[in-house]
């Protein structure tokens, strides 16, 4: 996929480069990248959004930075300088996170210092960044950053409400339907561990594919 | 027109991004690390809080607020006093910075060492430990007549991937516990993490005791049969999550091995 020369900030090229990640070409729907960290942070709303907004401003720089340096990069070392350009992206927001976001960063853990080995962002360096121009590689970046944390935070939703009750720690299923209150309802367990969202994303890759027939052509 | 794959290029270039990429997570970390020290700081203090069950979880309060809370000053007629003792339950007359300053965790592996080697090696190392704690004081007149509404004392052990580190409250009748909090683990989400969430931690407050029926100090275990879990010296294992609540045993037994001393001599002085 590459963007024509000399277009507008918000041509059609450009707009395709926006759209396409969250349709046509879903991180996670189609090209089932970042699995990890979609089972790992999606059991609520707050790290979800944290990490979706992480992935996308990281995937975005990264490939803006990577761009405007592609005609100087070292075909030798090409993926050790993305590399270093994305883990210094990522160390900057694990830092930014620590200082303003602490209980937000201690939920995430691991999750944040794992964007660096999170296959969209070098993806995207190697796929788009590399050959094509500093603004259509930010949009791609940055919108394919967006495209996997909008199936994030689709599947948070589900995984909070029916896992907990709640959406963004704010009770939506009354306490007073739960059995230990004398209702007969109880929080479905299997949301809140890993498995649940490997049963998420599987439906929603599911609807996905039925939803944009790509695969039946 | 350079050669972009010649040796001295590529190792020129390497360096450049390399100093540069070093250069600004230098300047960031310098930037951010007062911030950092002072997040850092209000999130444990809220911890502590969220243990003597003055904070409830996730409620918004002033990080200020928090912070006065460990001040002289208080925060509300609320006071928390960091205080230490021995291993005997002696309190020592340190200087708050001194105290702050311990490492409760390496404290407690001197003090399991002496105990699996010998009764004598025992007795010196808990006349030379010094333990850390807080105590938490719910008026002013409390806090002069020295009767605390709580303790909180340091806990830590390894979990599946990490040292798990938190706090356990007491409260002032020296046997209820009053929660348990973790401020840092590294767990996995969804299993191990859940000591942070309500299925592990809503089984504490008013529900454990640290003292069995004939009133003798003992340590809260593990059960993974719900009946007995319910009981005042047990707690529900977690699902899944064997190693991490094998961890939360072991520093449950620490804790009843070496802090419950603090708890006879404040008993005794009543």
């Amino acid at each position: 996929m590459s963007a024509p020369a000399n277009e507008g900030l918000f041509s059609p090229a450009n707009m395709k480069v926006i759209k396409d990640p969250f349709i046509v070409n879903n991180p996670i729907a189609v090209q089932v990248l970042g699995i990890c960290s979609a089972l790992a942070v999606t059991t609520s709303m707050k790290p979800a959004i944290i990490m979706a907004v992480a992935v996308s401003l990281v995937t975005g720089f990264s490939s803006l930075a990577i761009s405007m340096m592609r005609n100087f990069i070292p075909s030798k070392i090409r993926m050790i300088v993305e590399l270093v350009i994305i883990s210094t992206l990522v160390i900057i927001v694990d830092q930014l996170l620590k200082a303003y976001a602490y209980e937000l960063s201690a939920k995430l853990s691991v999750f944040v210092g794992l964007i660096i080995t999170n296959c969209i962002v070098m993806g995207r360096a190697e796929a788009f960044a590399m050959s094509n121009k500093p603004w259509p590689s930010f949009l791609d970046g940055f919108c394919n950053g967006a495209g996997y944390g909008a199936l994030l935070i689709i599947t948070a939703v589900f995984r909070e409400i029916f896992g907990s009750g709640k959406l963004f720690d704010v009770r939506i299923i009354p306490e007073s339907w739960y059995a230990s209150n004398g209702g007969w309802y109880y929080d479905n367990g299997i949301m809140i561990v890993p498995t649940g969202a490997f049963v998420l994303i599987a439906v929603l890759i599911w609807l996905h594919r039925e939803y944009t027939k790509q695969y039946d052509k | 027109m350079l050669n972009k794959n010649s040796t001295v290029y590529t190792f020129v270039f390497a360096t450049i991004v390399t100093v540069v990429s070093g250069t600004i997570l230098g300047v960031c970390a310098s930037a951010l690390a007062k911030q950092q020290e002072t997040a850092a700081e209000v999130y444990k203090k809220t911890k502590i809080l969220n243990a003597f069950q003055v904070v409830k979880k996730g409620e918004k309060v002033d990080p200020k607020d928090i912070l006065n809370a460990f001040a002289p000053s208080g925060w509300d007629s609320k006071f928390v006093v960091v205080k230490a003792c021995d291993g005997n339950g002696k309190k020592l007359e340190l200087q708050k910075d001194e105290i702050l300053g311990l490492d409760p965790k390496g404290e407690i592996k001197k003090l399991k060492v002496a105990h699996d080697a010998s009764p004598e090696a025992e007795a010196k190392a808990r006349s030379e430990a010094k333990l850390p704690y807080f105590a938490y004081y719910d008026s002013e007149a409390t806090l002069k007549a020295d009767k605390p509404a709580g303790f909180a004392m340091p806990i830590s052990a390894f979990g599946l991937y990490s040292v798990c580190y938190g706090f356990i409250a007491i409260k002032g009748d020296c046997e209820t516990v009053m929660g348990i909090t973790y401020y840092k683990d590294g767990e996995t989400p969804g299993l191990g993490a859940n000591i942070n969430e309500p299925v592990f931690q809503d089984q504490w407050p008013d529900k454990k005791k640290i003292v069995d029926a004939a009133g003798h100090y003992v340590a809260v275990k593990a059960s993974k049969d719900p009946s007995l879990a319910k009981d005042a010296n047990h707690f529900m294992s977690l699902s899944g999550a064997t190693f991490t609540t094998n961890g939360v045993d072991e520093m449950l037994k620490d804790f009843s091995l070496f802090y419950t001393p603090v708890f006879m001599n404040y008993k005794g002085a009543k």
